[in-house]
């Protein structure tokens, strides 16, 4: 989870991790959209393959760098408990709200004096 | 950015925020009534579920303060409190928030609540002392495992001072 959040806090590397979810590419493909010198690249790729974010393969000549889906999935799940704590909040702050309508809309409905 | 059926998201904007959004079929006088008075803040706060709240007061007024409390369902006592620091009804609030266990972690909490067509959408966002313990209180989740997260932001907490 921290080796995770630490790698995507490197600006470049969280760009690297964005062109990668379109799907995997070679060093020289990734160095050339993102204009980054390719050792530069190589550098923050052994990053994210440390981290567990990436996974490579060679392919001919080339070495292709793909997303692993497992960090992210546990990034997910990790920010969901909290979410979902809110979420049960805010179900239960619609049936206050709800009935601060009604209440509201009971005493319009009063004929005034 | 998750975000599930139920309308309720979670961004994090930076290092150290957490941006909580959520869209009610009410007209904002209505929400801000319902999450500014006690006995409105009684009946959503602690989710049925999770536990039940054991306090509650509310002196909405620019230096007044506000406390929860509730009884987790693991036994655990779960204390916020803090102070009101802008109050521009209904539209916005401003306020400390401080976690009972760690007192020297102040956080700050801007409420707005944005009115359009009838419906509001609610934002809460939370600026934390550090990314560290912005991290904490997600990790937290406010459930099991709670006592674990506590214990190191405790560490966190430590290595601050």
């Amino acid at each position: 989870m921290i080796a995770t959040l630490a790698a995507l806090a490197e600006p470049n590397r969280l760009r690297i991790v964005e062109l990668l979810r379109d799907g995997p590419r070679a060093v020289g493909e990734i160095s050339e959209r993102l204009a980054l010198r390719q050792p530069q690249v190589s550098k923050h790729l052994a990053h994210l393959k440390g981290a567990g974010l990436v996974a490579v393969r060679p392919v001919a000549q080339q070495r292709v760098y793909q997303l692993r889906a497992e960090p992210f999935a546990e990034l997910a799940a990790w920010t969901e408990r909290y979410r979902a704590l809110w979420a049960e909040r805010f179900d239960e702050l619609d049936a206050v709200v709800d009935d601060l309508k009604r209440r509201e809309k009971k005493k319009k409905g009063e004929p005034t004096r | 950015m998750t975000d599930r059926n139920d309308g309720t998201t979670l961004e994090l904007p930076s290092d150290q925020e957490i941006l909580i959004t959520r869209a009610f079929d009410a007209p904002a006088r209505l929400v801000f009534e319902a999450v500014t008075r006690p006995e409105h803040i009684r009946r959503w706060w602690a989710p049925r579920s999770r536990g039940e709240m054991t306090a509650c007061s509310v002196d909405l007024r620019v230096g007044g303060e506000w406390r929860f409390a509730m009884q987790a369902k693991n036994g655990m006592n779960v204390e916020f409190y803090g102070t009101f620091r802008e109050i521009d009804a209904p539209t916005r609030i401003v306020q400390t928030e401080i976690f009972a266990m760690f007192p020297d972690v102040v956080s700050v909490v801007t409420l707005t609540l944005t009115e359009k067509d009838g419906r509001t959408t609610l934002q809460s966002r939370v600026v934390y002392p550090s990314k560290d313990v912005r991290d904490q209180v997600i990790a937290s989740g406010m459930e099991g495992g709670m006592r674990e997260s506590y214990l190191q932001l405790t560490e966190v907490v430590r290595s601050l001072a």
